[in-house]
């Protein structure tokens, strides 16, 4: 009869095609064990602990965010351990510089750097401190210091800044004469913290002194304010200290004397544009001398057209100028915490040119990953644009679930032609 | 830059006035020792007026009792606060005298205890030496007054430095002549000013 | 009620049956009662046998006996609720009914209202009088008194099984009771906690003592007795309040410290050996009186020492006042050779009252007063402060002076400057008001009436700019100035001259007179704000003068603003300014000898500005330790707090909330993000990275 032979064949054709997906499965499944190729969207612990386990020839992760540093570190391991690690995705480049101010009181600025336009927000421990949007590929914070680890984040990538680097201050020379200005500087300068050598002339020959103030040296002094003009020899002193590396603040009345190193020539003298103190910007209440920068000088501060406070450097040091001549008159008639901000404006005019020399800390800190795709791309390379083509075993796993359903299927068929022709 | 000017406190109570010529004595001082860049003449100012804030250096005499009213009491306090220096004599030279009464309770209230400044004090070195503290005035014993020589001054101290600086010695009667006369001394009676300025200007 | 009157005979039914709602009734009131009681009692059993075994808070305590009160409440109106139908003679003759049921319903029968046969009430009568029920009434009476009885009985003698301390924590909760409780099992074997401190204020300030409970700090007046009670033997406890070590004695199985609140802030540290806890004493000085003299309200000068002056303060103290006075100097003298003379007026004790009015009068004829003499007149209030005290606060000072005769500064012996000006302004007032009606009724008037009131009012005007003048210009003698005297019109100034001359002396450097005639004493001072009085009547006149009420108002109106601002100074210097006196440096500079003259050296100044960085950096540390030791970082924070108390308020604050929130148990990282940004501020952030680069 046509129809059971027919039938019979087509059960054999079952049954050929039901041993050939148990072969293909079997195969499958030992392909996929003799070439390990883990493909991972998710980095963590337990994902490397399991490779660490089972030593595959090769990782790819797929990238979110550039992973932590204890991870990244975890992955050149396992490079170095012979598995060929790999990895793809887009994370945001992110980097995040502590530079503690040359101020004895603290004081750090946060350099972030990002892509521009994007929000990054400072934190702690205790949580988010400030934020900013980067502008030209950066933003700066100044915090006063507390000493923690500071982080950055930006659309969920993290650096961190670490613990402090230490700074050595070194002593800060007043030069000038007995008059207020000298006076209320040299306060605000000890009240910040500084130790301050002196040298005000009261009359020939005879001058109030604290410390040794000149001659300067760099391995004593961090900078040198100029509150009043100098002796040819006394100029000279000074611009080889800046030559060497240290700092100067020149105030108007100085800035002839030392006209070789200044960073601006003198306009003339111009009265201020307030009568009182009492506004957002105090030093518009203050007489000024406006400085014209030269070419090399970076205006720092102004009012309107005004370059006010000019910087420059000279040799090894730099040199700050500025405009006024009595800021003692915002330390004395100034509303609300006037002293505390004529203190804290020369605290920053000084750190602006003190050469303080920077004392990393040793070895890695706490929460330090200061760059972390950088730190990505040096242990692991650069990303490739995708996960490589997977070996066969690889990919006909894929496959199991689906010859295992065609198995079954055919085993079910059989049975079941030959259960309605009668045959056992 | 502003030059040195010296400032005479105009308060509301007393006689503030009663030591006209020792401003331009102690200018002509100055001027005679020192380079310090100085106002030619001195100025008054009220106590109780902001202006001053634009004289860190401030002189207060008289013979009457001294009360400050609320405003000057406020002001004066943020002045010291702020690094101004006051020197305060006492024309009357008597420590029973309501001047010294007033005047010191007037100091403790508004600025806080007064303390003796011992004869080693920087301010007595500041430009010339006074060994023995400060230099006696001729006025101490002239019978007015308790006719006592007060061998010490007293301040008041703000952040480790005088705020106040109080004297029971008349120097307003000794400096209080024209700066002519000086030439018919033998000794120049006014060094001591140098080194109250020197000192305010420096310390 | 039956309408059937009952046999005259026996008791008839219906007054048996009342007499059984009474007893019924009064045993019901009874249960009540005692289900009240009992239920009361054996709440304060349960709470006070929860207290013993875990140790409630404080706050559950102190609602624990009114909630057992409610408790008892309800109970009670729920028995009486129940027992309430015993009222009514049918309710309880159906409860009779229930009980006797040989009565056959004929005592509810012969109880209805609808009954009217007299015969079948006679017969039901008869029916119900033999029948007893004396005892289930007596038996249900019993057994509504017997099973509260027994409950409140039983509650009683748990109450009395109890601890009596626990019964107390319970019944009658108070600060400080804590001593009595139970110990958490983590706190066991410290004598530390709990802890109680009692501060007792001096008995001048007539304030009650205050206890706290596991205190953090202890605020209290400078002065104040604090004490400081904890379990556990006093011989292991060490307390040192700053650095002197503080003794602490035994009260039966209790220690405590006794101290007294030091006059700044400080910390008590408490260690029993193993651990420690520290307390913050933060004393607040009691302020002194604040003064204010009102009258006299002004300085004043007068020719002759004549007269009674009224005078009339207020004072005020935080505590209460305890004496009044006021207190006069008066300076005799001249030159070198000055005498003083001092006294005291209107004593007044005081009986600790916030607030005291102060009135009394000077009179000048018994102060010996002669010309020249000054009196500086104060007023002084006293506090009761026997501990630091007493505080003693004075007003602003007031000086009367007598002028002298032909003084050539005094400048206003007429009259007081201030005063005239008082009557000044109420006289300007007159005026406006004068010219306003004339100005309402203007409409039904004739022109001529109009014109001649007008000028009636500039007379007037005229009269007052010329007493407002002797004012603006002041001259040596003291007599009338600035332009013509009364009556005299031909001498008249315009107000663009007067000006013009006021203008012109009160610029002029040295104080140089006015021009003045040979026969006129030189005008030495002008008071410039009322310059713009004058001359704002100088216009008001010119428009009254011409009968145009209307136009001279607004001159009128300006007068009068700038009388009241002439008011307002309080004080008008009278002396003249001295001479300046101008130094020729250039003939002067270092013309003199500096033998002897040596340059210095200058002693530095003190760092105050690292004080603030130094508590930063420690708030970092108590900062990084709050999640591992957290009393430990609430100690550091404490600490903080005492040094920062007078410099940094607002970080003292948010360091203490940070401290109790960390003792608590509580998260505390916003009041630490609080505490670091009161200390440090707010940060500065630049877009860019700016253009001068950081040190090397």
């Amino acid at each position: 009869m046509p129809l059971p032979v027919r039938r019979t064949v087509l059960e054999g054709g079952l049954r050929a095609l039901s041993i050939a997906l148990l072969a293909f499965c079997f195969w499958a499944l030992m392909a996929g064990q003799s070439h390990n190729r883990p493909v991972a969207a998710v980095v963590n612990g337990a994902q490397l602990a399991a490779w660490s386990l089972s030593g595959p020839d090769s990782v790819h992760v797929t990238l979110g965010a550039a992973p932590g540093a204890v991870e990244r570190d975890w992955l050149a391991a396992l490079a170095g351990a012979g598995t060929a690690v790999t990895w793809s995705g887009t994370p945001v480049p992110l980097a995040v510089e502590r530079i503690p101010s040359a101020d004895p009181a603290g004081g750090v600025a946060i350099l972030a750097a990002g892509p521009s336009g994007a929000t990054v927000r400072l934190a702690d421990s205790l949580g988010v401190i400030d934020s900013a949007r980067l502008a030209g590929a950066g933003a700066r914070f100044e915090v006063s210091d507390a000493g923690g680890a500071l982080t950055i984040a930006a659309g969920g990538e993290h650096a961190g800044a670490g613990a402090r680097d230490s700074i050595a201050p070194r002593h800060v020379a007043v030069l000038g004469n007995a008059e207020w200005e000298s006076r209320f500087v040299v306060a605000a300068l000890e009240e910040r913290g500084w130790a301050v050598d002196v040298r005000l002339a009261v009359a020939p020959g005879i001058v109030v002194r604290q410390g040794s103030a000149l001659p300067l040296d760099t391995t004593r002094q961090s900078a040198v304010v100029v509150l009043d003009s100098l002796s040819p020899g006394d100029a000279a002193l000074v611009a080889r200290f800046v030559s060497s590396g240290g700092g100067v603040v020149i105030v108007p009345r100085a800035a002839l004397s030392l006209r070789a190193i200044a960073a601006g020539s003198l306009q003339p003298r111009v009265l201020p544009e307030l009568l009182s103190f009492a506004s957002a910007t105090p030093m518009r209440a203050l007489a000024l001398t406006p400085i014209t920068p030269r070419s090399d000088a970076i205006v720092l501060e102004s009012q309107g057209r005004r370059a006010v406070i000019v910087a420059r450097r000279v040799g090894a040091g730099r040199v700050i100028q500025i405009a006024y001549d009595d800021t003692w008159r915002w330390r004395m008639a100034g509303v609300g915490d006037a002293v505390d901000e004529h203190r804290a404006w020369w605290a920053r005019t000084v750190a602006a040119a003190a050469y303080v020399p920077l004392e990393r800390a040793q070895g890695p800190q706490a929460g330090e990953d200061r760059a972390p795709l950088a730190e990505l791309v040096a242990a692991l390379g650069p990303a490739r644009a995708a996960a490589p083509p997977a070996a066969a075993g690889g990919d006909l796993r894929a496959l199991l679930p689906l010859a295992g359903a065609l198995l079954f299927l055919s085993l079910l068929g059989e049975w079941a032609s030959r259960r309605l022709r009668g045959a056992p | 830059m502003s030059p040195f000017t010296f400032a005479t406190v105009q308060y509301e109570s007393g006689d503030w006035d009663s030591a006209p010529l020792v401003p331009s004595n102690i200018i002509d001082t100055i001027a005679r020792y020192t380079t310090i860049e100085l106002a030619p003449s001195g100025i008054i100012v009220p106590l109780g007026s902001p202006d001053l804030a634009r004289y860190p250096f401030a002189y207060l005499t008289g013979h009457l009792p001294v009360r400050f009213s609320d405003a000057e009491r406020a002001n004066a306090k943020q002045w010291i606060t702020r690094g101004g220096f006051l020197f305060v004599d006492d024309h009357n030279h008597d420590v029973d005298g309501q001047f010294h009464k007033t005047a010191t309770e007037e100091i403790a209230r508004t600025f806080g205890p007064l303390v003796r400044l011992p004869s080693s004090h920087p301010l007595y070195r500041a430009f010339f030496t006074f060994e023995d503290g400060p230099p006696t005035t001729s006025h101490e014993l002239n019978g007015w007054g308790d006719n006592l020589v007060h061998r010490y001054l007293d301040a008041v101290i703000v952040d480790g430095k005088i705020g106040v600086l109080y004297s029971s010695k008349d120097y307003s009667s000794e400096w209080n002549y024209h700066p002519q006369n000086k030439k018919f001394f033998a000794v120049d009676n006014t060094k001591f000013a140098v080194n109250l300025v020197v000192h305010a200007l420096t310390r | 009620m039956s309408a059937i009157a009952a046999p005259a005979a026996a008791m008839p039914a219906m007054d048996r049956v009342r007499r059984d709602s009474r007893s019924l009734v009064r045993a019901v009131i009874g249960s009540s009662v005692l289900w009240m009681l009992a239920a009361l009692a054996v709440w304060l059993v349960v709470v006070g046998t929860a207290d013993l075994a875990i140790g409630l808070s404080a706050p559950v305590r102190f609602v624990a006996l009114p909630a057992g009160v409610a408790i008892a409440v309800m109970m009670g109106w729920r028995t009486w609720v129940r027992g309430r139908a015993a009222r009514s003679p049918q309710q309880v003759a159906l409860w009779i009914e229930e009980r006797v049921p040989s009565l056959g319903f004929a005592l509810v029968t012969l109880l209805d209202d609808s009954l009217t046969s007299h015969h079948l009430a006679a017969r039901l009568e008869t029916v119900v009088e033999s029948r007893e029920w004396s005892e289930p009434v007596r038996r249900a009476a019993l057994r509504a008194l017997a099973i509260p009885a027994g409950v409140l009985l039983g509650a009683v003698v748990l109450l009395l099984l109890l601890p009596h301390a626990s019964v107390a924590r319970v019944a009658r909760p108070r600060p400080g009771d804590v001593l009595d409780g139970w110990t958490p099992l983590r706190h066991r074997g410290s004598i530390l906690t709990p802890l109680v401190a009692t501060i007792t204020p001096p008995a001048y300030t007539g304030r009650r003592a205050e206890t706290v409970e596991e205190p953090v700090s202890l605020v209290g007046i400078a002065g104040s007795e604090i004490a400081v009670e904890g379990r556990g033997d006093a011989s292991l406890l060490h307390a040192q309040l700053g650095d002197s070590a503080q003794r602490a004695s035994a009260d039966g199985d209790r220690w405590r410290v006794r101290l007294r609140m030091p006059d700044k802030p400080m910390a008590l540290r408490l260690g029993d050996g193993s651990t420690e806890r520290l307390v913050t004493i933060e004393p607040y000085p009691d302020s002194v009186p604040v003064v204010n003299l009102r009258i006299p309200a002004r300085d004043t000068v007068l020719r002759t020492a004549a007269g009674t002056f009224n005078l009339a303060a207020d004072a005020s103290d935080d505590i209460g006042l305890a004496e009044t006075h006021f207190e006069y100097i008066i300076t005799s003298g001249e030159m070198e050779a000055f005498t003083f003379r001092t006294g005291t007026l209107q004593h007044n004790a005081m009986h600790n009252e916030r607030h005291a009015e102060l009135a009394g009068t000077l009179a000048l004829a018994t102060l010996s007063l002669k010309p020249g003499d000054i009196i500086h007149l104060r007023a002084v209030a006293s506090d009761g402060n026997t501990v630091t005290g007493p505080g003693r606060g004075a007003s602003e000072t007031r000086t009367i002076r007598i002028a002298r005769q032909g003084e050539y500064d005094s400048v206003d012996v007429d009259a007081l400057p201030s005063m005239l000006g008082d009557t000044a302004a109420l006289s300007e007032r007159m005026l406006i008001m004068l010219a306003e009606e004339l100005q309402k009724r203007r409409p039904h008037l004739s022109r001529d009436t109009v014109v001649a009131e007008s000028r009636s009012i500039a007379v007037d005007q005229a009269r007052l700019r010329r007493r407002v003048s002797d004012i603006v210009f002041m001259r040596i003698s003291g007599e009338s100035s600035g332009e013509e005297s009364e009556g005299d019109t031909t001498k008249a100034m315009t107000p663009e001259q007067v000006l013009a001359a006021a203008e012109s002396a009160a610029t002029r450097a040295g104080g140089n007179p006015l021009d003045f005639s040979a026969d006129e004493s030189p005008v030495i001072a002008v008071n410039r704000p009322l310059l713009e009085a004058y001359n704002a009547m100088w216009d008001a006149g010119r428009s009254l003068e011409i009968g145009e009420p209307a136009d001279a108002l607004p001159h009128m109106r300006a007068a009068l603003a700038a009388i009241q601002r002439a008011r307002l100074a309080e004080r008008i210097y009278l002396r003249g300014r001295p001479p300046t006196q101008v130094v020729d440096l250039r003939d002067a500079r270092l013309k003199g000898d500096r033998s002897g003259a040596a340059g210095s050296g200058r002693v530095s100044g003190p760092a105050l500005g690292l004080a603030k960085s130094r508590m930063a950096a420690r708030l970092a540390v108590a900062t990084a330790i709050a999640g591992a030791a957290p009393l430990a970082a609430a100690d550091s924070l404490l600490l903080l707090r005492l040094e920062a108390l007078g410099s940094w308020p607002a970080f003292a604050g948010a360091a203490s909330k940070a401290a109790a929130d960390l003792r608590g148990g509580a998260a505390a990282a916003a009041d630490l993000v609080r505490a670091r940004s009161a200390l440090l501020g707010e940060p500065r952030h630049v877009t860019g990275l700016g253009a001068w680069s950081e040190p090397p």
